[in-house]
């Protein structure tokens, strides 16, 4: 059992050796390291006055939403259809609070213009 | 003895960009798009006062260690693109066999913007877009031509960019790759910037090897430049013609057909249209019957501010299949004279 322990040992031992060794290379003696010119993008000479980070429209954005306020309330309605024979008012109440959420969604959808044809 | 190539970066001042891509035909050197693939930087022509700093600051992007050649100051023999090639091997060795002779770096080694440390993070700005985060300002939103508002990148390609055409600057806006607005840096606004003049079938030759590389077609452009260096070599090559017939028939089983089709469209004429009239010019040359120029159809010769124009709205990418379509000259574009 002892001699397993040592085994593992001894190879961890020599991973991180190695592991630091190669760190030591890169990060100490390697007599290159890259300048800020390097780390500029290549333009061909000149320098980018600003980041290449762009942002881009989620054009799936209003999508995604409207799909969420219609098909979300539909999932739930088959099941609901069911136990609304057994729960009856209370069921009725729990969808219409959960409707109106979803009709929030909606009118906000509404409001940002998702429905109008561009 | 298969030997690898010297990989070499070009930094071309726009009198010696055609001759330098001869180089693409020598087996001992392969030019790479990028100073940080190169070994070797290649500096070539005359470089104008204003590209200095451009070319140090490609120069400092060649990784360690690296050697600088000079081809005007190679003393040629019969063969000056064997020449340069040799010295550039020769450059590779001596640096490779001892890195502390590396170029050193020429522009100081420090960020654009003082950034460490600053801000909550020490990212260095605040919040998401404010102050310089990592050294850099954030692109700030303009309406785009949809009617968005995107980022706009504005750059300064060139002078030493591989895709174009040595010595041209172009001032970029970019939303997305789409180009809102770019202007080229000339010396007068009616300077014609195609070649519409009669030149050497060699030249035309190396015309088609850059581009059919831009094009992503290196075999075909090392093809190119070896019939380039024939057509130099020899004035009465029987079997120049026949070679290029063969090269151009293998052109066609390339997809460039489908890339150049549609492109910078023109008077009716696309840029399928400009490289079919650049090579048919090409194959009158060689079979002998006249060095007439590309523009002899009268639909090549186009300004700068109309090439502008042009490709305004464009891709980047088509934008510079288009560029190159024009074989554009550079030292007729940026010395004409300004006319009144």
């Amino acid at each position: 059992m002892m001699s397993a322990l040592a085994a593992v040992l001894a190879v961890t031992a020599v991973a991180l050796t190695v592991q630091v060794a190669a760190l030591v290379r890169s990060e100490w003696a390697d007599p290159f390291v890259s300048t800020a010119p390097q780390r500029v993008p290549v333009l061909g000479g000149h320098e980018p006055a600003t980041h290449a980070w762009s942002r881009f429209h989620v054009r799936y954005y209003p999508m995604t939403l409207v799909f969420v306020a219609f098909e979300m309330e539909m999932m739930f309605m088959y099941p609901w259809a069911v136990v609304f024979i057994e729960e009856g008012a209370t069921a009725l109440v729990e969808m219409g609070m959960f409707l109106t959420i979803l009709g929030v969604g909606i009118v906000y959808a509404y409001k940002e213009r998702v429905f109008s044809w561009q | 003895m298969a030997v690898t190539p010297v990989e070499v970066f070009v930094a071309a001042g726009s009198d010696r960009w055609h001759d330098v891509q001869a180089l693409r035909a020598h087996e001992l050197v392969r030019l790479v798009p990028t100073p940080r693939h190169a070994t070797v930087l290649l500096v070539a022509g005359t470089i104008p006062a204003s590209a200095r700093e451009a070319l140090d600051r490609v120069h400092d992007q060649l990784p360690h260690p690296r050697a600088v050649a000079t081809w005007d100051e190679i003393v040629a023999g019969n063969d000056v693109v064997d020449a340069v090639a040799s010295e550039i091997v020769g450059c590779a060795h001596r640096v490779m066999a001892d890195p502390s002779t590396s170029s050193p770096g020429r522009l100081a080694d420090e960020e654009p913007n003082d950034w460490r440390g600053v801000g909550p993070f020490g990212q260095g700005g605040e919040g998401m877009m404010g102050g310089t985060p990592y050294g850099r300002a954030m692109a700030m939103t303009a309406d785009d031509r949809d009617g968005l508002s995107l980022d706009r990148l504005e750059l300064r390609l060139g002078p030493f960019l591989g895709q174009l055409p040595g010595g041209l600057v172009a001032d970029v806006a970019l939303q997305g790759e789409v180009i809102q607005s770019i202007e080229f840096a000339c010396a007068g606004s009616k300077s014609f910037v195609t070649a519409d003049r009669a030149v050497p079938v060699a030249r035309r030759l190396l015309w088609l090897s850059h581009a059919l590389h831009v094009q992503g077609l290196d075999a075909f452009a090392v093809g190119a430049a070896r019939l380039a260096r024939r057509s130099a070599r020899l004035d009465d090559d029987p079997g120049l013609a026949r070679d290029f017939a063969s090269l151009r028939r293998r052109m066609r089983w390339t997809g460039l057909r489908s890339a150049l089709r549609s492109v910078g469209d023109r008077d009716g004429r696309d840029t399928l249209a400009r490289w079919s009239a650049h090579l048919d010019a090409i194959a009158a040359s060689l079979d002998g019957a006249d060095s007439r120029p590309v523009s002899a159809d009268g639909s090549m010769p186009i300004t700068a501010a109309e090439l502008a124009e042009m490709i305004t709205g464009l891709a980047l990418t088509d934008a510079v299949s288009t560029i190159i379509g024009f074989d554009i000259d550079v030292p007729a574009m940026t010395t004409a004279p300004v006319e009144a």
